[in-house]
């Protein structure tokens, strides 16, 4: 088996990008950090939201939404399927 | 409405019913690491009975639902509300309440207070600390990528090591904290 030529390029530039990502963000303040997650949250419903809707070739943005839910509360059964039980009655 | 006017609709009611509470999850641990996007707003809250709790349901009934079934987390015990934004984008905010786990007391008695300009108010964050211990129990590949960015970007030598080792020889995460270090050596 030939071991891939690229791969200590490519393990190399993925350190370069972390190590620009700490850097950075030692450089901002807490607040200024907490608003960037804000906002990159809020970005990325878009993006959901905008791909839900291309994939399923949906118009409006409610029935978007619906989709985007849907997919979300699926995400949240497989990730939580042992971490979370009902709290009986 | 956006996750900052919702996470400040829940806030102001928390401060009107006199909750205390600490904001944890992916926007405490992007406060002291790297900032990345998350779909929920995570926050524990100290509760003697749940009739505060009704009362905050009340308060927010026109921009959240509180959804059926309330969970319980296997590993603390910690009962948790999930709350979805009635607006869009269709937020989540997941209410937990603080149980009587050893740990979980302890890092709610660490909370400290950030100010945040969206929010437009100081808001209650778990330490750096508490968030690389409670992340190593979790322990799932996001969970270590956060300990990961809180530990680069603080460092060791800013934060008190010996609390969190402390903690994670108790939890017994010590291997997954050891393993992190030495991702990060590089960086320090």
């Amino acid at each position: 088996m030939t071991a891939d030529p690229n791969r200590d390029a490519i393990k190399v530039l993925q350190e370069a990008i972390y190590r620009d990502k700490v850097l950075r963000s030692r450089a901002m303040t807490p607040a200024e950090r907490l608003e960037e997650a804000l906002e990159l949250s809020n970005d990325i419903y878009a993006w959901m939201l905008d791909g839900a809707k291309a994939q399923c070739g949906l118009r409006s943005d409610e029935e978007g939404w619906v989709e985007v839910q849907r997919r979300l509360q699926t995400l949240r059964r497989i990730h939580e399927s042992k971490l979370y039980k009902p709290v009986a009655a | 409405m956006n996750l900052y006017q919702l996470a400040s609709r829940v806030i102001e009611a928390l401060e009107a019913e006199s909750i205390p509470y600490m904001v944890v999850g992916a926007l405490s641990s992007s406060v002291f690491g790297v900032p990345r996007a998350t779909k929920d707003v995570d926050i524990v809250l100290q509760l003697l009975t749940r009739e505060p709790l009704r009362r905050l349901e009340t308060r927010l009934a026109e921009v959240v639902v509180f959804d059926p079934p309330v969970t319980f987390e296997t590993l603390t015990g910690s009962v948790r509300h999930i709350l979805t934004a009635k607006t869009r984008p269709p937020f989540i905010v997941e209410l937990f309440e603080l149980g009587s786990d050893l740990f979980a007391v302890e890092r709610f008695s660490r909370r400290r207070s950030e100010w945040s300009s969206q929010i437009k108010r100081q808001v209650f964050l778990q330490t750096a600390e508490d968030v690389i211990v409670q992340k190593l129990r979790w322990g799932r590949p996001k969970d270590l990528e956060d300990v990961k960015d809180v530990l680069a970007v603080q460092t060791p030598a800013k934060l008190d090591m010996d609390y969190i080792t402390r903690w994670c020889e108790i939890h017994q995460t010590s291997g997954h904290l050891r393993s992190v270090l030495a991702e990060i050596e590089p960086l320090l």
